[in-house]
């Protein structure tokens, strides 16, 4: 074989070897730019990610003691309940007494595991007039999520001669609070 | 010929190559601060939660004392009240109080025109018996109102 064909081969297979090492390189550039694209895409996703996290770590820090007022507002137990509606009483000399308290529908479920429920209490007071209204705007003001629902209040004919305790009210009230106790 | 061009390749795909190669690595992202952050979610959410369902009681609720006070304010002499019923109002009717009493019927018509003249009561009914006089004196009054 002469010469020049051998060197001619040789180029030729040369040439070749380039060829796919140049076709591996770009493969290989294309995948590193894809990798490249991923990881500056999922950089962007930590960031935003970890941006949210400090806002909301912010806003926490910001609103605990507002979160916390609104908790200890919002989270009572029934028998706290009960005893807060009759201080009234006592305060306003119509003795008023809680005779029944029932779930008021199923409540909503807070996040955490919590419900508020609202339950309505019955209650029964007596006096004068201005000592039950005196009653029923200290329940209007309570520190609770309160609602007046019914009110019925009857002056007793009976009572005539004492005025001081001539009348009668049964009040139906919802308080909308945190309970852990199964009515 | 095909050593030259590879070469010439080579040469052209060379910046692209650097230019990835040599790129400053991303400084790697901050660890976001996950530890707290599931509690700090929950807690906002459960707050947001409690202000969505308490907010319409503390500021919807009108004060059922006020209201029954205001009925009653309009009462013209003579008129004498020995029951009140007060219905708030809720989601399917307006609130609603009733007021039974005994009175003449003079009295008791110059009361409704009071609280039918009352803006803040919406309808003032009374039965035509008492307005005739046919029950004794005794009479009832309904008002309805968003209260």
């Amino acid at each position: 074989m002469p010469r020049f064909a051998y060197l001619s081969w040789v180029s030729l297979a040369a040439s070749v070897a380039l060829l796919g090492a140049l076709i591996y390189g770009a493969l290989s550039i294309q995948s590193s730019a894809l990798d490249r694209a991923n990881e500056i895409a999922q950089s962007a996703q930590e960031s935003d990610k970890s941006a949210y996290n400090e806002r909301l770590h912010s806003l926490a820090a910001e609103t605990k003691d507002e979160r916390a007022q609104l908790d200890t507002f919002a989270h009572m137990d029934i028998v706290t309940l009960v005893q807060m509606l009759e201080d009234v009483g006592k305060k306003t000399g119509t003795g008023a007494q809680v005779s029944d308290a029932s779930a008021a529908g199923n409540g909503v479920a807070l996040p955490g595991g919590e419900n508020l429920q609202p339950v309505v209490f019955t209650l029964s007071a007596k006096g004068s007039f201005q000592q039950l209204m005196r009653a029923v705007s200290l329940y209007e003001r309570l520190p609770l999520a309160v609602h007046i629902d019914d009110l019925d209040i009857e002056h007793d004919p009976d009572t005539d001669t004492a005025p001081a305790t001539g009348w009668h009210m049964t009040a139906r009230i919802r308080v909308t609070s945190v309970t852990q106790t199964s009515l | 010929m095909l050593f030259i061009a590879s070469a010439l390749i080579a040469l052209a795909l060379a910046p692209s190559y650097l230019a990835i190669s040599l790129a400053a690595p991303d400084q790697p992202a901050a660890q976001p601060d996950a530890k707290g952050a599931p509690d700090d979610a929950i807690s906002i959410a459960r707050s947001q939660m409690l202000v969505t369902q308490l907010a319409p009681l503390l500021a919807g609720s009108s004060s059922p004392s006020t209201i029954i006070m205001r009925a009653l304010g309009e009462r013209p002499s003579g008129v004498a009240i020995t029951h009140i019923s007060y219905k708030a109002a809720d989601q399917s009717s307006t609130g609603e109080i009733q007021l039974v009493g005994t009175a003449s019927r003079e009295r008791v018509a110059a009361y409704r025109d009071a609280l039918t003249a009352d803006h803040t009561f919406n309808s003032v009914s009374v039965p035509v018996g008492a307005l005739v006089g046919a029950d004794g004196g005794h009479f009832s009054i309904t008002i309805d109102g968003n209260f």
